[in-house]
């Protein structure tokens, strides 16, 4: 993840250098698939992404989002990976019967369940009004 | 008493199935109510299912809890709803680790693509995809992937659960597949997607209620604490056999609570590590690119309900595996692991038969109506699974090949309809074609098999058009395609497939091996003690079983000495293909990306990316 998300930045700073030399912003306007051709062609998506207020909704989100998403596999694949190299560690018993192995595999759910939560909950308070505002503005302009 | 139940259990069950002749009204009108209700639901979603909105995405009028619900019911299939709990009873904690990473795949799901996919997408994956690329040529290759993935899936399960259906009832299995096919149509044909979402919710509500009543009674007597009750089942002489045959010889110098205690260590069914982090990677990538899942998001109104769909499904598919951890150790203490093998090898018998204990064992009528209502759950699930696969595959099918592609976008809503029907039709009829077909072949690896396709060709392919400017056609054709078709080829040259000679040579194992076992054993057999000889003869029962599957398989490949694809042994060791699919499938999206000049992809990227993150023109709701 770490690497794609260096190759997506990368790629869009170079991206963006061949797009100025190539004069691609004079080119063909292009509609996407769907239905709504004629009412996107109206809106001038790229001063939308320039706008500050998306550049940060963006950057917020992103950082947050992958950093949720890189600490979630990580954790994962600690248990099979302790299951396999840390057997004495998982064998240790810590409440009667039930030994490190059963807490850690039942800690699984407890953090999936609260990266959820935390994201929803950001996302609902946070990134989701910022969106609005976004929204907002264009209908406002008319864009 | 118990005991000698089950026995009546385990010796009829090939006859007639495991619930008693003379209960078996009692299973059909639970069935009965099942069917009733679904049929309802059906005849009133049809009235409400005119356009193609409403067909595919449920006029997305479905709200974010709702459709929770129905991702869970989508997602729970028979093969987690008795083999996981299955894999528990028999392995312990192995199956518990198991279950783990059919739920942290939902993280993926919530992060990176449910949100998007809801604000710029419309009906299928092909839409999500042709959104930058060039529509034509992404919408045949997502929906060849969709129907590829699709009948993956839906194999394992049409040929699993008419398995199930006659190990639980004794319908015959081409019977109960024509009979899941027809009722599964129905729903898909006349109801759309607002029946099959709620055919899942009943059958999500169905199967927690049937979880937490099960849980409830196996837990209450250790005063809902976890170490009373794994106490019992550390204690457990059942539990320390089944151990004990696990291990085999270095079990010698263990104590019996030794044994028991091992059963909640890691080690006993999953041995490689690597194939556990390989199977981890397809489920976590996998369920993203799942095209039955993909399209659930569709059918709610906003962004945010997807957000808050997913976070539902994960609270009720992980409540679930933690309640499945105590159905199947419950199983393990109270059935025991070598009766549950012995109806079934993998276990998928572990709760019907520990709903069967609870009620009162298998002469009670409270018992049998306990197996009744598991079994009828196990029928919706099935059911619920297989409508979903359908209306997924059906809309690659119809939506993006040929309102997409032939008809260049350009049918009317009337042909689009219609369009979708008779695509239902055609891969219903497939699916119970290919259910009769594969009677006997073992199909448990097509599950793994589907979320490895979908993890190395529809995640890379999705995830990069949503996240990577450079992406285009080029490299969403390239990745795709490679993606998809080396997890195949891996899994084809892998230890899944049925290798002649090694067959040959275990059951002559078998055979040489019986002679000295049978003396055993008959020794046993005339010993005073009646224990004794009823175990010795039910020893010599499986034992002759044995002998005939050994003697059978020396007889089917008796002039075989390749696998389907010409190998004496397996290429490779790894048995799940995604830890090399997947890098792969994701680097050739990316080569394919660099090599191909696709200059609309560039210029709609400002436009997608400020969709996705925004909501602005995502499709709406159809108010009714």
């Amino acid at each position: 993840m770490i690497c794609i998300n260096a190759v997506h930045s990368c790629a869009i700073s170079m991206a963006s250098i061949c797009w100025c030399m190539l004069g691609l912003r004079t080119g063909p306007r292009y509609t996407p698939y769907g239905s709504h051709a004629m009412q996107t062609s109206a809106t001038d998506w790229s001063a939308i992404d320039a706008d500050p207020r998306f550049q940060a909704l963006y950057r917020k989100k992103s950082t947050f989002l992958w950093s949720l998403m890189i600490i979630s596999v990580i954790y994962y694949f600690l248990l099979p990976v302790g299951a396999a190299y840390f057997q004495e560690l998982f064998r240790l018993k810590v409440w009667g019967p039930v030994n490190v192995g059963i807490l850690f595999a039942l800690s699984e759910f407890v953090v999936a369940w609260t990266i959820a939560f935390i994201y929803s909950r950001r996302a609902n308070a946070e990134f989701d009004v910022m969106a609005r505002e976004i929204v907002a503005s264009v209908h406002r302009e008319g864009r | 008493m118990v005991l000698a139940g089950l026995l009546m259990v385990s010796s009829s069950a090939h006859a007639v199935g495991a619930v008693g002749e003379g209960y078996k009204w009692m299973t059909f009108a639970v069935f009965g109510v099942i069917i009733a209700i679904t049929m309802y639901i059906t005849y009133w979603a049809a009235r409400r299912t005119h356009t193609t909105a409403e067909f595919y995405a449920a006029g997305r009028s479905i709200s974010g809890i709702q459709n929770g619900w129905a991702i869970a019911g989508d997602y729970l299939s028979a093969a987690s709803f008795l083999g996981i709990a299955g894999l528990i009873s028999l392995y312990g904690y192995d199956g518990f680790m198991y279950s783990v990473g059919w739920l942290v795949a939902y993280i993926t799901v919530l992060l990176v693509i449910a949100e998007p996919c809801r604000n710029i997408g419309k009906y299928t994956m092909g839409d999500i995809l042709a959104f930058r690329n060039e529509p034509k040529k992404v919408k045949t290759v997502a929906a060849l992937s969709t129907i590829t993935v699709s009948t993956f899936y839906l194999t394992a399960q049409m040929v699993g659960g008419a398995v199930l259906i006659k190990t639980l009832i004794g319908i015959e299995y081409e019977i109960s597949v024509i009979g899941v096919g027809i009722l599964m149509l129905a729903y898909v044909v006349f109801g759309g997607m607002i029946a099959t979402t709620w055919v899942q919710i009943v059958k999500a509500v169905l199967l927690v209620s049937a979880s937490l009543l099960l849980v409830f009674l196996v837990w209450t007597p250790y005063g809902l604490s976890l170490p009373a009750f794994l106490d019992a089942v550390v204690g457990d002489p059942k539990v320390q056999a089944q151990v004990a045959k696990l291990l085999g010889d270095s079990a010698a110098n263990m104590t019996p609570q030794e044994l028991g205690q091992r059963f909640l260590e890691p080690g006993l069914f999953l041995k490689n590590p690597i194939d556990q982090i390989s199977l981890g990677m397809a489920l976590v990538f996998g369920t993203a690119g799942m095209p039955h899942i993909l399209m659930r998001f569709f059918t709610v109104p906003t962004a945010r309900d997807a957000r808050l769909s997913v976070v539902w499904a994960m609270a009720i598919i992980g409540g679930f595996y933690v309640l499945t951890l105590f159905l199947g150790m419950g199983a393990a203490m109270h059935v025991g692991p070598a009766n549950i093998a012995a109806i079934d090898k993998g276990g998928n018998m572990a709760g019907p038969l520990l709903a069967q204990y609870l009620g009162g064992g298998a002469d009670t009528a409270l018992g049998n109506l306990f197996l009744a209502f598991v079994a009828a759950v196990a029928f919706a699930t099935i059911v619920a699974v297989v409508a979903g696969l359908v209306l997924a595959a059906a809309s690659a099918m119809a939506h993006d090949l040929y309102v997409g592609v032939l008809k260049g976008d350009r049918a009317t809503p009337q042909e689009q309809v219609v369009a979708a029907r008779i695509a239902s039709v055609i891969v219903g009829a497939l699916a119970i074609t290919v259910g009769i077909l594969a009677k006997g072949q073992n199909v448990a690896h097509l599950v793994a098999l589907a979320f490895a396709v979908a993890a190395s060709s529809n995640l890379p392919a999705v995830f990069l058009t949503l996240y990577w400017k450079r992406c285009n056609t080029g490299g969403v054709i390239l990745g795709m395609l490679v993606g998809a078709i080396s997890a195949i080829a891996l899994v084809m040259v892998s230890p899944n497939m049925t290798y002649p000679l090694k067959v040959k040579a275990d059951a002559q194992k078998v055979i040489d091996a019986a002679p000295a076992k049978q003396l055993g054993f008959q020794a046993a057999l005339a010993a005073l003690d009646p224990a004794t000889q009823e175990h010795a003869r039910k020893d010599l029962a499986v034992l002759e079983k044995d002998i005939a599957k050994a003697r059978d398989d020396l007889a089917k490949f008796a002039d075989q000495t390749t696998s389907l694809v010409g190998l004496e042994q397996p290429l490779i060791t790894l048995k799940n293909p995604g830890l090399i699919s997947i890098p792969l499938g994701f680097f050739c999206v990316i080569l394919g990306s660099l090599v191909y000049r696709d200059p609309r992809a560039l210029a709609m990227w400002d436009e997608l990316y400020v969709r996705q993150n925004t909501g602005i023109h995502a499709e709406g709701s159809v108010a009714h």
